[in-house]
């Protein structure tokens, strides 16, 4: 009961600021039925009036009446089935900008719940689906209710016996039905869906795996595991499909069933004289006219009860349980103090803990350690971006994680080990931070960051368009435009996370000696593997077993560390 | 292509399935007769049970009418299921040829068509070549034969009165579905375009959400998703309302046309020239008669497209641009691999390789070294037969590399990628590449010997572990040692490895590599790297500049005459400044 009360609150929230529209579509809808209604009702006039010999002038206004009724019902339904749109899409529209305009303030372990898959799922076909259900298929309910209470009164008057053998079993039947059967064709249709999902998932990988395909002689093979894949696809879609025939056919029987009724009981009646033949024929019409909606209240209960699922869907990802703490602290000015305090640091638990250190203005950083030593995590923490689990991480004497986004976003630039770019042009990649900057700063972004040349083998330069539908780079070159990015404003910090890694000596080398120059009295952090890079930074961190394990030069480490000299390996 | 062609190429795939295809058609014979013959029984109750006073003609056409859509009800359920039975033997046979002749292309078309692309070929290409095979091809075929019936019995009942109904309704039904079709085709078309921006924006905005806040850039995304909304609600507004102006204009025309059979009809009937039930059987057909011809207008689309979809898909299925398997000869190594004056260039103008000249020889360490682009992979794919030489040569122990199968050069070779690839599936399936005569006790051995096997147990699902959306589950480190290890699966001969241990810091590295090279006796390690760990114990090194070898030597010989090397070298060591 209480969850009931959940969806229909959900419901008529989505309602509370369309009253008009939904005044117009309630009007429209009862209109409409009586349209609707009214036509087999002229049929049966001109059919009675036929048979009494009456004469064909009087019958002509009728026909004219018919004409008239067809044309109201098409007009009154498509302002009805247009006003339903309108709801849908609107609906669909303001949830999806509410949801998404969530996400920024949510917590990180919403971003490593969820893949962008099944998010573009549960905001596209489930929200489209539910938008649909919320107008569309309510109105199509209500539509359904209202010309079977009132077709079925009208079919009364006409005979009573014969209402209750053709209509009530139909209805019944036809709802049993769909209760019964829609479930469990929706599972096996879902089940199809998977496997064709997979299939593509299966091309997908083997054609981005060609060369592995190749140079591991699995053509035949990879072929062969294609064609088992096709034929179990198959095997569910040959289920899907008997079911859905089947099905069909027991709705096919039971509508022939109530026909065949109608004509030998209708026939008999008519026979008799108790009903005229133009009642008769008015019947059939009727008949044929309410079997739509009877699916329409069917499939409104259905949908209704699919809804609640998409609506916990949505539900899911709107929960204030993700919500970061607030983010209150304004602050422009920065002397750039960064100061660890006993800190454990981790996405949920401590990779690094107890860590206490401290870097002044200017410095420049170097953090090296294996592979799961924390070193992401180090930086992502002293960016704000995960809190730390205990102790504090502040700057100037504030918490940073208590900074506001747009604080945080004059104070450090960063580029991420993993390429992040969007669908867009360069030139808007390059100033993702702001679209005013001009060409000049965006150039010269590029130099530094050495993507000058490549840029030059783009016969459109700036307005190259990167990502699905415009030309892909490599990995290399997107991490050069992401550095790039990170250059063409100024911040107090810079922290770049192992950026050198696939690049060529001398790429690295003069990348490195522009930043230099260029970052002369900024912070800057930068973890790496190279030798070369580290020692041009002034101290480095070396993460080691959850916590700081050595600090110095690269001269001192180098000559007193073994581990670090390991993990360089490099013998003197 | 030609349409003889498509045809002749559509029947060779309908060949296997003949005896089900003819069968088929009996039956939707059947179906089609029982579809025109049963409105005759209503017009039998009206006219001779109801006009005639006669209630046993009522139960006779009744039950009749019962009796044969109940017979009807099983003949068409086993005739669905033999076509589409049909249908997806037809597809599959289509599909795994088409997905095998994509694999079969050289290595270059896949840079030239992205993946989404060629899933797209064959999957929706193929299902729309499908919908030829089975449910359309049938619906067209009884759709045409129902229509025809319909038209003869009308015109025998009461020539007159279909030809004024017909007259009147016909031309504007046909006008109708003109103006639909093209309005609603690009409309359409729009409207998949405008679903496709929002779902890539939805994925590309959830995935980059931290530079959207350590850029505060949030203002920006949420302008852009309204910007997506407002195109969608209109492209959606306008492309569906089509739709409902077309429905409801097809009621109206329905009505018109009852409007036309009872005036018409109806002095026909004051004159005694037709009878009631004629009547309501006209009324009855018009309701029939309108689904068939709509459906045959959207028929002929399909049957568009299909034939559009088979031009792509044979094409592909042709042997253009397949790689080429001339060489006949078994591959085997006793000496050394040779470049002699090899030069390569992807596109035929901008020469990436310029004469190279080089030698690998067995039971030695070579490495290349260079900038990013020079063309050390070029060579690597040179050496696998991915590629071959626009000129100049390639030999094994003297012998032309374009006789040697490639399958049994390949086998030969373990190599170790830049990119890494992991498929979904298990870390198992990844190992072993899905090969089931691999036991994973040699896996595990393998695992072993590279010092992974503890870090792979230790995961909660060990080697079943599920690798997620090409490897995402696993750090770059991670996926970089999977990468390693797969290519060391029954012990290769020559091992490449292309900037393959780039996140690996490099004491660990060193390990792996003494550990590759323990596993085959007098093995060929071919190592491409930018860490002077990796390459400084080489017995030969070539520096490799612009497409061509610049200098070559062991790392002492090459510090003292080659002053790139030497600049490089120091850059890479650190010992700068």
């Amino acid at each position: 009961m209480n969850r009931g009360k959940k969806y229909l609150g959900f419901i008529s929230k989505q309602w509370s600021g369309y009253r008009k529209n939904l005044w117009t579509i309630i009007v429209l809808t009862m209109f409409n039925t009586a349209f609707v209604l009214l036509y087999p009702y002229i049929l049966r006039f001109i059919i009675n009036g036929l048979e009494s010999g009456a004469p064909m002038t009087e019958i002509a206004k009728y026909i004219l009446l018919l004409i008239g009724s067809g044309a109201a019902i098409a007009v009154t339904y498509t302002m009805l089935q247009s006003n339903r749109l309108k709801m849908n899409l609107s609906f669909s529209n303001k949830i999806r900008e509410e949801v998404f305009d969530r996400f920024p303030g949510y917590r990180n372990e919403f971003f490593h719940k969820y893949e962008s898959g099944d998010i573009s799922a549960r905001l596209q076909s489930d929200l489209d689906a539910l938008s649909w259900f919320m107008s569309s298929g309510i109105f199509r309910g209500l539509e359904g209710l209202l010309l079977i209470i009132f077709g079925s009164a009208v079919l009364l008057s006409i005979n009573v016996t014969l209402t209750l053998i053709t209509i009530l079993p139909l209805i019944a039947i036809v709802i049993a039905l769909l209760l019964f059967t829609e479930e469990k064709m929706n599972r096996k249709f879902k089940k199809v869906q998977e496997f064709v999902s997979s299939v593509s998932d299966f091309m997908g990988a083997s054609f981005s795996g060609i060369i592995f395909i190749k140079v591991k002689n699995r053509l035949s093979l990879f072929t062969r595991l294609f064609e088992d894949n096709l034929k179990e696809r198959k095997t569910y879609e040959m289920d899907a499909v008997k079911y859905e025939r089947m099905v069909d056919i027991f709705y096919q029987l039971g509508i022939i069933l109530s026909i065949t009724a109608f004509l030998i009981f209708g026939g008999l009646i008519a026979v008799k004289g108790a009903m005229k033949l133009g009642d008769f024929v008015a019947f059939s019409q009727y008949l044929m006219t309410l079997i739509g909606p009877m699916f329409m209240i069917g499939f409104f209960v259905l949908s209704y009860a699919r809804s609640k699922a998409y609506i916990d869907r949505i539900a899911d990802l709107s929960g204030d349980e993700w919500l970061e703490r607030p983010r209150e602290r304004k602050m422009d000015k920065f002397s750039g103090q960064i100061v660890f305090s006993g800190a454990d640091i981790g996405f949920d638990t401590p990779v690094l803990k107890d860590i206490n250190a401290g870097f002044k203005k200017g410095e420049k950083i170097g953090i090296i350690g294996e592979v799961g030593s924390g070193k992401s995590t180090f930086i992502k923490t002293m960016m704000g971006i995960y809190p730390p689990l205990r102790g504090s991480v502040t700057i100037d004497g504030e918490p940073v994680c208590g900074l506001t986004y747009d604080a945080l976003a004059r104070l450090f630039g960063y580029t991420p080990q993993e390429n992040v770019l969007f669908t867009s042009s360069i030139r808007e990649n390059v100033r993702f931070a702001d679209h005013r900057i001009d060409d000049r700063v965006v150039l010269r972004a590029i130099e530094i960051a050495q993507f000058g040349k490549d840029l030059s083998e783009f016969e459109e330069g700036l307005t190259a368009q990167l990502g699905s539908g415009g030309k892909s780079i490599s990995g290399g070159q997107m991490q050069r435009i992401a550095i790039a990015r990170t250059l063409v404003e100024e911040h107090c910090i810079y922290v770049f996370d192992d950026i050198t890694s696939s690049l060529d000596p001398e790429t690295e080398f003069t990348l490195l000696k522009q930043l230099s120059k260029e970052l002369k009295d900024r912070t800057v952090f930068m973890i790496s593997y190279r030798p070369y890079t580290l020692s041009v930074m002034d101290r480095i961190i070396v993460l080691k077993d959850g916590g700081i394990h050595e600090i110095g030069t690269h001269d001192e480490l180098m000559r007193t560390s073994e581990y670090y000299r390991d993990l360089l390996l490099i013998t003197r | 292509m030609k349409t003889r062609e498509i045809i002749r190429k559509w029947l060779e795939y309908l060949k296997p399935n003949r005896s089900s295809a003819i069968l088929g058609f009996f039956l939707l014979l059947f179906s089609s007769a029982i579809a025109i013959i049963t409105p005759l029984f209503i017009k039998g109750i009206i006219d001779e049970g109801i006009m005639g006073r006669s209630p046993s003609k009522l139960y006779t056409y009744g039950l009749l009418f019962l009796v044969l859509h109940m017979i009807n009800f099983i003949v068409s359920y086993f005739n669905s299921v033999i076509l589409e039975t049909m249908g997806q033997n037809i597809m599959i046979n289509l599909k795994r040829d088409t997905y095998g002749s994509i694999l079969k292309k050289h290595i270059n078309f896949f840079g030239e068509n992205p993946e989404g692309k060629l899933i797209s070929k064959v999957e929706s290409d193929g299902e729309s070549i499908r919908q030829l095979f089975t449910a359309n091809t049938v619906s067209l075929l009884s759709n045409i034969l129902v229509l025809a019936g319909m038209v003869i019995i009308m015109l025998r009942l009461n020539a007159r009165l279909f030809l004024i109904t017909v007259g009147f309704v016909l031309p504007l039904l046909i006008f109708t579905m003109y103006l639909y079709q093209k309005a609603a085709q690009p409309k359409f078309k729009e409207l998949r375009k405008r679903v496709a921006e929002i779902t890539a924006f939805l994925v590309e905005y959830f995935r980059g959400m931290e530079i959207v806040k350590v850029f505060n850039r949030i203002g920006l995304v949420r302008g852009h998703l309204k910007k997506l909304n407002t195109d969608m609600y209109r492209t959606g507004y306008s492309a569906e309302r089509l739709n409902i102006v077309f429905y409801n204009s097809i009621t109206m025309l329905q009505i018109f046309g009852f409007a036309v059979i009872l005036y018409s009809g109806g002095k026909m009937i004051l004159n005694g020239a037709t009878s009631y039930g004629t009547l309501v059987l006209f009324i009855n057909y018009i309701r029939q008669f309108f689904e068939p011809i709509i459906r045959l207008s959207q028929q002929f689309s399909f049957i568009e497209k299909a034939k559009a979809s088979s031009v792509r898909i044979f094409e592909l299925q042709k042997d253009e641009g397949n790689e080429e398997y001339k060489g006949t000869e078994d591959f085997s190594f006793e000496n050394n691999i040779v470049f002699k004056d090899v030069c390569y260039s992807y596109d035929g103008k901008k020469g990436v390789l310029k004469n190279v000249n080089l030698e690998i020889k067995k039971g030695k360490k070579t490495a290349f070294v260079g900038r990013t682009g020079g063309g050390k992979t070029t060579v690597i794919k040179l050496m696998l037969k991915l590629l071959s030489p626009d000129s100049g040569s390639i030999e094994v122990d003297g012998k032309d590399i374009g006789t040697i199968r490639q399958e049994t050069l390949r086998d030969k070779i373990g190599y170790v990628s830049q990119n890494i690839f992991l498929f979904s599936g298990t870390l198992m399936d990844n190992f072993k590449m899905f090969d089931s005569s691999i036991s994973d006790e040699e896996v595990f051995a393998v695992c072993r010997k590279i010092g992974i096997y503890e870090r792979i147990s230790s995961l909660p699902g060990g080697f079943s572990t599920k690798v997620s959306e090409s490897g995402k589950n696993f750090s770059k480190g991670e996926q970089q040692l999977i990468n390693i290890a797969r290519a060391m699966i029954r012990a290769p001969e020559i091992v490449i490895m292309d900037e393959a241990t780039s996140t690996i810091n490099a004491k660990f590295e060193k390990r792996i590599i003494d550990a590759v090279r323990m596993m085959s006796e007098r093995s060929t390690l071919v190592s491409i790297a930018h860490r002077i760990t990796t390459i400084n114990d080489a017995d030969i090194i070539y520096l490799i500049e612009d497409g061509a070898v610049t200098a070559s030597g062991s790392h002492d010989e090459l510090q003292k005459k080659s002053t790139i090397y030497k600049r490089y070298n120091d850059i890479l060591g650190g010992f700068l400044e």
